[in-house]
């Protein structure tokens, strides 16, 4: 069963954190303080904390121990880095929500419908909400959001439909070799990833053995 | 498979990704996956007035289970490729 749209939470785990999924080899894969959440149209709700875990993209009110929510990698049909304040006033992560409606056609919000839930607080139109976004209070953290994001739907796959074929990315040679990441500048850069260097060259293969070895004697 | 080879033939190329809810993103492809989950670099939303929000989303990864169409560049579509990959795929090879 796919979970959609995003849930409020309410409980937390004894060390503050969120409560995961029992069952279902749920660790919590990135977290960060100091994000703001805003959901729909509504209002920038400040003080929180992310965590990306390999399910789910949990958010919890710093101020309200009741206040949280939660949305499934398997009902996050899109995340984006945005960084045009005409758009929105802060850089943010940008995502989509798939909600489950039988309308799941895209909605330029229902102004009169947002107005009248912000109105009444209706917190249980959570499940409604389409668009939401991440709003770090240090914008430099950004580019690792999204890109943790990106690690973490991955491990998500759909569960319908066979995978075809081999189960990696394919990438462009020359931007991996030349260490670019999503988000970075675009020139492309001749220097070599130096991860890529450690792991791949012949040469460092028991360079670990030897160092042991170094140690030990 | 077909898709997925055939895509993979595209990155660095611009494209425009429909999506199920009508929204549609033109971008480069960075990469894509055998889920067709893609990834697109340098963005912009196709309909701008209808989707001002979504003016300047600079990195983009899209669900390939929400993804409709995918838009090819003309000159990105290599006949010889796609004939071949075509009969491969038909042979079931």
């Amino acid at each position: 069963m796919i979970e959609t749209g995003l849930i409020a939470v309410t409980e937390r785990a004894a060390d503050g954190g969120p409560l995961l999924l029992a069952g279902e080899d749920e660790s919590i894969a990135h977290f960060a303080h100091g994000v703001g959440i805003v959901l729909g149209e509504g209002p920038l709700q400040q003080n929180g904390t992310l965590y990306i875990t390999t399910r789910r993209l949990i958010w919890l009110s710093d101020d309200d121990l009741q206040k949280g929510y939660a949305v499934t990698f398997l009902a996050l049909s899109m995340h984006a880095i945005s960084r045009d304040t005409n758009a929105y006033p802060l850089p943010c992560i940008y995502t989509q929500i798939e909600t489950g409606d039988s309308d799941s056609e895209y909605e330029e919000a229902d102004e009169d419908e947002m107005e009248a839930a912000l109105e009444n607080h209706v917190e249980e139109d959570v499940a409604s909400v389409k668009e939401m976004r991440l709003v770090p209070r240090d914008p430099n953290i950004l580019d690792q959001l999204f890109q943790v994001l990106c690690d973490c739907a991955l491990l998500n796959p759909d569960p319908e439909g066979a995978p075809e074929g081999e189960a990696e990315w394919y990438f462009n040679v020359n931007e991996v070799f030349g260490g670019r990441t999503i988000g970075e500048d675009d020139k492309p850069s001749e220097v070599p990833n130096i991860g890529e260097l450690q792991i791949q060259d012949p040469r460092f293969e028991d360079a670990e053995e030897e160092l042991e070895e170094g140690n030990g004697h | 498979m077909l898709f997925f080879s055939y895509f993979k033939e595209l990155v660095g190329k611009e494209v425009t990704v429909e999506l199920k809810n009508d929204l549609a993103i033109t971008g480069t492809l960075h990469s894509v996956d055998q889920y067709l989950n893609i990834k697109l670099e340098n963005t912009r939303v196709v309909d701008e007035a209808k989707y001002p929000h979504m003016l300047s989303v600079k990195n983009c990864f899209i669900r390939g289970s929400v993804v409709r169409y995918v838009q090819l560049p003309p000159d990105g579509v290599d006949v010889e490729i796609l004939h071949d990959a075509t009969r491969r795929e038909a042979r079931g090879t």
